[in-house]
């Protein structure tokens, strides 16, 4: 990078600083003298001058009912270094947020009642799991004394029942399972 | 942010819940008191006391408390008015038929639910009879 190179980057880099009047007395004369040197810069300037001018205007301009101390008076009290209460930050982040977003907040409003419609929508419209015409029973075992069994009926209807014998009867009973976790197996059912 | 990234955020918040829930199936779990003292068969459960006439025809059926379960890989359980504990939980959900654990001690048993259908299972004794734990397909809403 050459030395001009270099003058002209620390020239748009002061640019806006100057304008502003934000720039130390020596970076300010190094502006005034670099300006006179260079036509080009000197039209740069003016150019950003004028702009910032009409934005200023323009500012001043919009609301001409505006309360202007009231609103700087504003503007200071919210910049006061005394803490405020939770309530009120709160308070003036919903107006803020009201005033800078009031799109923002209806599209998302809008996105969470449609996402909702299609939830709503898309949900099953009959019970799930009961796909099966018969109910089916696949293990069923029961912890107890050895002469407790568990018995498994299927009635016509097609619906289960399931019983604990106290006192099993091998001849006329069917037990369905076996003792304890880990023993279980299908049951052999019979109908009621 | 841009509108339409706010309108997707929206979206995928709505739906995340609903896509992330595993498979769920309700139950109702009905409590009934049966006994063989003369009494009053509640109409509901005629189809039950039909069920069990041939194993014990009862003569008094009330139904004592009514559950909405809903089932998931977690297990749901329910205190019982005799002081047991049932718990139930849902194995898996293939091609729209759950297979259901149950354990009612001293039973266990797992079973495929089915539209319309019942699981009676005895759950001990209760005051002068017997409790009866049924489970069964919600009514539609």
């Amino acid at each position: 990078m050459t030395s001009h190179d270099d003058s002209r980057a620390k020239f748009a880099e002061l640019l806006s600083a100057y304008v502003d009047g934000e720039v130390s007395v020596h970076e300010a004369r190094w502006v005034e003298q670099y300006t006179a040197q260079h036509p080009d810069s000197r039209r740069a300037l003016e150019r950003f001058e004028a702009v910032r001018a009409r934005i200023g205007e323009h500012l001043r301009t919009e609301d001409p009912s505006m309360d202007w101390p009231a609103f700087t008076r504003g503007v200071l009290a919210r910049l006061s270094s005394e803490p405020r209460s939770l309530i009120d930050r709160l308070k003036i982040a919903g107006s803020k947020l009201l005033a800078d977003r009031r799109t923002l907040l209806a599209t998302a409003f809008a996105g969470a009642a449609a996402a909702l419609a299609i939830a709503f929508w898309v949900r099953p419209t009959e019970p799930r799991g009961y796909g099966a015409a018969r109910l089916e029973i696949q293990t069923v075992s029961a912890d107890g004394p050895s002469r407790s069994q568990p018995i498994v009926v299927s009635t016509e209807r097609g619906d289960a029942v399931i019983w604990m014998d106290q006192d099993p009867q091998p001849e006329s009973q069917t037990p369905a399972g076996t003792k304890g976790e880990g023993n279980r197996q299908p049951p052999r059912e019979k109908r009621l | 942010m841009t509108t339409h990234r706010v309108l997707l955020l929206s979206l995928g918040i709505a739906l995340a819940p609903a896509l992330a829930k595993g498979p769920q199936v309700q139950v109702q779990a009905i409590l009934i008191h049966a006994s063989m003292a003369q009494g009053a068969i509640d109409p509901s459960l005629a189809s039950m006391r039909e069920a069990l006439s041939k194993k014990t025809p009862y003569k008094t059926l009330t139904r004592l408390d009514v559950h909405a379960l809903e089932l998931s890989s977690s297990p749901v359980r329910l205190n019982l008015p005799n002081g047991k504990v049932a718990e139930f939980t849902l194995v898996s959900v293939k091609d729209n038929i759950a297979q259901v654990h149950a354990k009612v001690p001293p039973l266990e048993a797992i079973y495929m639910l089915a539209r319309a259908r019942s699981l009676y299972i005895e759950a001990g004794k209760q005051d002068d009879g017997d409790l009866w734990l049924v489970l069964a397909e919600p009514p539609s809403p």
